[in-house]
């Protein structure tokens, strides 16, 4: 039986994707892993994965320049 | 300049997300393809996988895909 699921795909660069699947142990969002550059989610936690990542992406980039 | 700014865009598209409905578990390869082909002729896949018989498909055009794929399926009962 073919099964329809609502959701969100996510394109994203493969460095991001490493990110969402390291997120995804905490939380458990992710209905379908695709494949390097795209995951399927659950709608509802777009916001929080796009707040999530900009904060891990921030914090490194911060790291970076204090190391200086 | 230009490349602070070719870089903020960047920033900012670190995901692209869009609303969709995920088309899985086809038990008949030909009904996922059938399907495949449909869909695209509409202009609503956004990825897709042979072997694994996956296809997402726009907001858009669920309605018009889910009335095809019942239509199929139908069609074997």
């Amino acid at each position: 039986m073919v099964k329809a699921v609502k959701g969100v795909v996510v394109e994203c660069d493969t460095s991001v994707k490493q990110i969402i699947l390291g997120l995804n142990e905490k939380g458990q969002f992710i209905i379908e892993d695709l494949d390097d550059t795209h995951v399927f989610v659950d709608a509802s936690c777009v916001e929080q994965l796009r707040y999530d990542i900009d904060e891990i992406l921030n914090e490194n980039t911060y790291k970076v320049e204090e190391s200086k | 300049v230009v490349d602070q700014i070719r870089l903020w865009e960047i920033e900012k598209n670190r995901l692209r997300p869009t609303p969709s409905w995920l088309y899985s578990q086809f038990s008949r390869q030909q009904d996922f393809e059938s399907t495949l082909e449909y869909a695209s002729e509409l202009g609503v896949v956004l990825w897709s996988h042979q072997k694994r018989r996956l296809v997402c498909i726009t907001a858009e055009g669920h309605t018009a895909v889910g009335a095809y794929v019942r239509k199929l399926i139908s069609r074997h009962k």
